[in-house]
């Protein structure tokens, strides 16, 4: 019987305790119809090397668990197929611009603080209604798409300025920023908006539009900036026309 | 091995786990929550698609003694109507806590939540976010434990309850990120570690699934119930097999989806399709309807077809496929070309994503290949109406309870037992802490025993089998003979061979042991808890010598009313039946 045809994985390796530099080790994995970069790297896991580390849980594109950066790309492993890169070979990596903990696993908790940062929270002062407030299903949709992110990490991945400026919050944490802005329930517009039109907001985003291509929901993360920079600047033009009445 | 103490310690953090401790922190307990993986992003809840049932809809009037009945009515008599009353009662008020802490549900007419009917069920009761209802209730409730600013541990693996006394008094876990043991001492614990799909090989659960929390709580002798009630979805993946079992939600049936089984003009066309997309060209629009395929479920349930009781339409797959009616891969076809394709991305856009991106298919144009797949596990933990478990200062919530759903889950029923029994959970877990002295109870030692044991397995896996083949020849076992369709000779040598694979166990060590991430040593504690939760749905399954609910014996096919013996029971290795409530 002829073997089986093989994909061969280009795997990041470093740990971080151990090792004084990364260093990539190749696997070959037979091919299967419609085998996804995770089932690869579970194959690894169990056929040849079992010290490979990485994250995982649903398998169906919706955690945000096992974001990776494969053949140049921010990709959901779970959501990638292998036989989506005709050549056969697949170089694997943990999201560039993230602390490795270990081979592909990485270390979110920045991208946590700085989603903590907005606010990521209804705030509703008026004591909740005895049932659901009502919203039309128009506004609903409007933030239809932002809240489909599943905090996967490939958008602030992405961001040349996440890498440069540390404090940055992101696309992320500025997309759900928007999310809560755009929901009529919220009543914390102003407490939001001073949030992400701070120094480390909305303005040092230079629309470059890498996240948007990085996003594996096909969230648009630009576009929320650019709202927030809308809704901000009328903010400061009104506060201005008030003041400048009185 | 590092010593926490907790006030209250909630082991999970899927929708109930987290909805207990928010529960907790509204009472003023500090909790702390542990996850086996990053919060939100392992377990099932973020993977529901369906929706949330609560009996709120006004237009028809819908009522709770009416979901009352249909769950009662689909749990086969194995339902403790005690608890089916709480769910029931308080779903509407814990969706519109959701909808306070910020979830964003989909709306209808006057602004006000939409509804949708799934299987088994009288009225249009189903609450939804579009289809990813989890995803956007387990967002809400993350954002609501940071709101509050609620302790989580990320990456700690719940090993064991430690108990003193007969009171469980904390848990020895191990942090996956740091390789090291966590001894957390508790004045009460809150169980919300979730299913045990995993324990299959086809399954929608997440990879977190392997029944950790049914372990712990027998090895601590807790009492649980109900266990051969395992629920397989009628509609998973089979296309291609590295998706294999993955949820397509009832939702598409919901909105109107029809099952046709394949005739091998359909199949024929199928595969002309997968020709003329693999030459990049568009497919032609397919509707089984026109090629002779019959909608089977009319001759299994000719009155609610597509929306029968989920068992029924397993089994009623299950049978298609068996017979031979099925499509190349295994399954039969659901179909929603037939409804408006805007509808169809609008109301099912994950499942068009889903399809589109793992199987390049369109399915406003083309059919889906479905099968059966490993689901939910209805037993579990047996609790109170205040959700304690049989064991002092351990309360459960969630999946990992048994006794509510009884035979057979309702689509829905789950999200909301989750938040309902979760509140509960945290509340009445929150009063027992406030009453409670400090912790007490010498844990430590037997923490360190623990941790010496498993010190002593470190390093020592050299030999040639691994914990992970253990897994799979655990879930092989499993999928081949405790599936949908059982009978004595395959559940004794699933007992046998379940036995088998623990003596083989024993002999099994971890090749290292301390890094992070370290795949052998997650494997090697998720075996340790797949193996006894399996055997005793082996063993339940055996001693169920009739059909119910989800447990079909194709050599006891009926329900055997006659001489009903009640549910079954676990303690410890023991199994038996009992009438305590059914
Ligand atoms: C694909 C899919 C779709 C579904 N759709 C619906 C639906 O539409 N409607 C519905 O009502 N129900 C649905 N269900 C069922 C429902 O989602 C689950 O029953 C429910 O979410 C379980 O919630 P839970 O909080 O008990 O457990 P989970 O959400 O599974 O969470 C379990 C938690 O426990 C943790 N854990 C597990 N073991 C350990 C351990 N040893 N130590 C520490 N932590 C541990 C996990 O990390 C996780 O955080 C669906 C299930 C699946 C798989
Ligand atoms: S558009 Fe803004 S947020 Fe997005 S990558 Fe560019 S700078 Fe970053
Ligand atoms: S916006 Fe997209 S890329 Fe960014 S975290 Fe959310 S899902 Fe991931
Ligand atoms: S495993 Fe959940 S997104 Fe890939």
């Amino acid at each position: 019987m002829a073997e089986p045809a093989k994909s061969s994985l280009k795997v990041f390796r470093f740990d971080p305790d151990r090792d004084r530099e990364p260093h990539f080790d190749t696997f070959e994995v037979p091919q299967r119809e419609g085998l996804t970069v995770l089932e690869a790297l579970f194959d690894i896991l169990e056929t040849q090397d079992g010290s490979l580390a990485f994250r995982y849980a649903c398998r169906g594109a919706v955690c945000g668990s096992c974001a990776m950066y494969i053949n140049g790309a921010y990709r959901l492993a779970c959501q990638t197929q292998v036989a989506a890169f005709s050549s056969g070979e697949l170089t694997v990596g943990p999201m560039p611009h993230f602390p490795v903990i270990k081979d592909l696993a990485v270390d979110m908790t920045e991208f946590f603080r700085k989603y903590e940062r907005i606010m990521p929270f209804l705030v509703a002062q008026s004591a909740p209604p005895e049932k659901e407030r009502v919203q039309t299903p128009e506004a609903r949709e409007a933030i239809d798409e932002m809240v489909d992110c599943i905090l996967c990490g490939c958008c602030y991945s992405s961001c040349p300025t996440v890498w440069t400026d540390k404090e940055y919050l992101g696309p992320a944490a500025l997309t759900k920023a928007y999310r809560f802005l755009a929901d009529s329930r919220d009543e914390a517009a102003g407490e939001r908006l001073s949030i992400v039109a701070g120094g480390d907001g909305i303005w040092r985003c230079h629309t470059i539009f890498n996240c948007a291509e990085a996003c594996p929901k096909r969230i648009n993360p630009t576009w929320s900036i650019q709202q927030l920079k809308r809704k901000s600047a009328l903010r400061r033009l009104s506060s201005w026309l008030i003041r400048s009445s009185t | 091995m590092i010593l926490r103490e907790a006030e209250v310690l909630v082991i999970g953090a899927g929708g109930a786990g987290l909805r207990a401790a928010i529960a907790a922190d509204d009472m003023k307990a500090k909790a702390l929550i542990i996850s086996k993986s990053l919060m939100g992003k392992s377990g099932c809840t973020p993977m529901a698609e369906g929706g949330y049932n609560a009996a709120i809809s006004k237009e028809p009037e819908d009522s709770v003694e009416s979901h009352f009945e249909d769950t009662m009515a689909s749990g086969g008599g194995l339902s403790n109507p005690d608890l089916v009353r709480i769910l029931v009662a308080q779903a509407p008020r814990r969706l519109y806590d959701l909808e306070g802490f910020g979830a964003l549900f989909s709306r209808g007419g006057g602004g006000l939540i939409a509804q949708r009917k799934m299987g088994a069920q009288s009225f249009a009761r189903t609450c939804y976010a579009g289809d990813r209802t989890g995803h956007e209730i387990m967002m809400t409730l993350l954002e609501e434990v940071r709101r509050r600013d609620i302790e989580v541990l990320n990456y700690l693996l719940a090993v064991d309850l430690m108990t003193s006394g007969g009171r469980v008094c904390g848990a020895l876990t191990y942090d996956i990120r740091h390789a090291d043991f966590v001894l957390i001492q508790s004045k009460v614990t809150i169980l919300a570690a979730g299913g045990g799909g995993k324990c299959w090989s086809v399954t929608t659960n997440s990879h977190q699934g392997t029944g950790d929390g049914y372990a712990l709580a027998a090895r601590a002798g807790a009492l649980l119930c109900d266990l051969e009630q395992i629920q397989f979805h009628p509609t998973g993946m089979v296309y291609p097999d590295s998706v294999k079992g993955v949820l397509v939600t009832e939702a598409v049936r919901g909105e109107g989806g029809y099952l046709y089984n394949v005739t091998p003009q359909l199949q024929e066309a199928i595969d002309q399709n997968i020709r003329l997309k693999r030459g990049g060209d568009k497919p032609r629009r397919l509707d089984p309807e026109d090629f002779g395929a019959e909608r089977f479920m009319c001759r299994y349930d000719p009155q609610r077809l597509e929306l029968a009781k989920r068992d029924i339409v397993t089994r009623a797959i299950a049978r298609e496929i068996l017979e031979g009616r099925c499509s190349g891969s295994g399954g039969v076809v659901l179909s929603v070309v037939h409804l408006a394709p805007d509808l169809v991305r609008d109301r099912l856009s994950t499942t068009c994503k889903q399809f589109q991106d793992f199987a390049s298919i369109d399915i406003t144009l083309e059919p889906m290949e479905v099968a059966p797949t490993m689901h939910h596990v209805m037993g579990g933990a047996v609790i109170d109406e205040e959700c304690r478990t049989s064991l002092k200062s351990l309360y459960a919530c969630g999946e990992v309870v048994g006794g509510i759903h009884g035979g057979n889950r309702i689509g829905g029923n789950a999200l909301a037992e989750g938040q309902v029994f979760g509140a509960i959970a945290g509340q009445m877990a929150a009063e027992e802490a406030r009453a409670a002295g400090p912790a007490n109870g010498d844990i430590l030692r037997s923490g360190d025993e623990m941790a010496r044991w498993f010190a002593s397995k470190l390093g020592s896996g050299g030999g040639k089998s691994r914990p992970c083949h253990i897994k799979r020849g655990l879930q092989e076992v499993m999928t081949t003979r405790v599936g949908i369709v059982r009978d004595e000779s395959g559940l004794r040598e699933a007992a046998d061979a379940i036995d088998n694979l623990e003596e083989e166990f024993q002999q099994v060590g971890v090749r290292d042991g301390r890094l992070p991430f370290d795949q052998d040593v997650i494997d090697y504690l998720e075996v340790r808890n797949m193996l006894p939760f399996s055997k005793l749905v082996a063993r339940s399954a055996l001693l169920r010598r009739e059909s119910r609910g989800s447990h079909y014996r194709s050599d006891f096919p009926d329900s055997d009313e006659a001489d009903f013996s009640g549910n079954i029971f676990a303690l410890g290795e023991e199994v038996w039946p009992e009438k305590k409530w059914s």
